[in-house]
């Protein structure tokens, strides 16, 4: 911009919102500069005039409100660990099920013929049924039911969904996602990564290392926290409005 | 303003759990945050996609809304983000080749629908400029904002969309057809 003239004067002449017309008239008489910013903005401010607001049609209007209240549907603005309560009964569940098989194999042995075999499975679909009994039962019941319908939907539901959908999927992809920190914590530490100075989110303490990467379909900020250069922990965070989604150890 | 207090009120009802105050706001600011997403992503389905999300992460995080800007400005600046990350990844994407006979100043090259919302003209020329020139005279000469608002929601200095808007403003002219040479 020109460092000598005020161009705010001649913009707000155009804009019929001068107040020194007689300034900004004078302005566009003996800078060059200023007259083309001011005939720019006219010309601009001419070929949006000609165009009408665009607006969504009704169709697209109830598909908008469907989908959003469809991906909110199990949460509240105010709730933010809902999410995890459940993750950590989810983990809980998936225990309880491994110990219980590991009891059935234990007592009842594993390559005893067909019987055996049946029984080990019989056994373990019975744990998975209590399992999945007392996930749903460690969450409000609103919540539990709708996000342990979650868990049943379709790969390409996840694949499609947001909200709840999508968090589940993240959660599945855990292992990804430690490989990902485990990376980053090794990269961070030999400085190898791509600092990025526009890391938007709020977080404890002042992050030792910062990268913007992808994770399957998600934009992620890979954050290390420690100090001199030690790695003690690294967080992943959605770049969309930065939700955890790991945390690394 | 009184809308802005009413918008506050309304964002602390849904921060409350009151959702049919979130319809509310939804219904006063959805149209001016679809226009924005448009006009910044140029493509209907994306936008709609855009405001979808922006709307998402704004109810989502509405409790982190003081009331410092007015509710627009706050909500705006959520759906001007949003659009950026959909630019990242539009960018990351590989294309399609366009047809041969594809003439983006063509109407009918492009969705109908849009095409007659967006006028090939203006749309054409906002296409031809970068986004952050685009995003500054969106808000400012198309959505009407004040500089100081439009700075907030983009989160830059007052002086950085001047100089957006100056720069933009002249390659947008002169995309437009006012081909002014300043030497």
């Amino acid at each position: 911009m020109h460092s000598d003239h005020d161009i705010s004067q001649v913009w707000a002449l155009a804009e019929g919102a001068s107040t020194d017309p007689a300034e900004a008239e004078r302005l566009i008489d003996v800078c060059e500069e200023c007259a083309a910013a001011y005939r720019d903005l006219l010309t601009v401010r001419e070929a949006i005039a000609r165009q009408p607001s665009p607006s969504m049609t009704e169709l697209e209007r109830a598909r908008l409100h469907r989908n959003l209240w469809a991906s909110v549907e199990p949460e509240t603005p105010a709730r933010s660990t809902g999410g995890w309560m459940y993750r950590v009964a989810s983990v809980a569940a998936a225990m309880a099920v491994v110990v219980g098989a590991g009891y059935v194999f234990t007592n009842l042995g594993v390559g005893g013929g067909d019987d055996s075999a049946s029984e080990t499975t019989a056994a373990a679909a019975t744990e998975m049924a209590a399992a999945d009994s007392a996930m749903a039962d460690s969450t409000d019941s609103d919540a539990g039911a709708t996000q342990n319908e979650d868990l049943r939907s379709t790969p390409q539901e996840l694949e499609s969904g947001g909200g709840e959908l999508e968090e589940t999927a993240r959660f599945y992809a855990g292992d990804d996602y430690q490989a990902v920190a485990d990376d980053f914590e090794t990269r961070a530490e030999a400085g190898d990564y791509a600092p990025a100075s526009d890391f938007p989110c709020e977080t404890e303490t002042i992050p030792l290392a910062v990268e913007r990467a992808t994770v399957g379909e998600f934009e992620v900020w890979l954050v290390a926290f420690g100090t001199d250069g030690d790695v003690a922990s690294v967080a992943i965070f959605d770049t969309g409005d930065c939700s955890p989604i790991f945390r690394s150890p | 303003m009184v809308t802005s207090i009413d918008d506050f009120e309304l964002a602390q009802k849904v921060a409350n759990g009151d959702r049919s105050a979130f319809n509310e706001l939804m219904r006063k600011h959805e149209d001016r945050v679809f226009g924005v997403c448009l006009r910044i992503l140029r493509h209907r389905e994306a936008a709609l996609d855009a405001t979808q999300d922006a709307f998402l992460t704004a109810f989502r995080k509405v409790g982190q809304f003081r009331g410092d800007s007015s509710f627009s400005t706050w909500l705006y600046r959520v759906a001007v983000n949003t659009c950026y990350d959909h630019l990242r990844k539009q960018k990351r994407r590989p294309t399609s080749p366009l047809p041969e006979d594809h003439d983006p100043a063509d109407p009918a090259a492009g969705d109908p629908l849009e095409a007659a919302e967006l006028r090939p003209d203006l749309a054409a020329a906002l296409a031809g400029i970068a986004d952050e020139f685009r995003s500054a005279i969106v808000l400012v000469d198309v959505e009407g904002l004040s500089v100081k608002d439009a700075a907030q929601i983009l989160e830059v200095a007052d002086g950085t969309i001047k100089s957006r808007l100056h720069r933009g403003r002249r390659q947008l002219a002169q995309i437009l057809g006012n081909r002014t040479d300043w030497g």
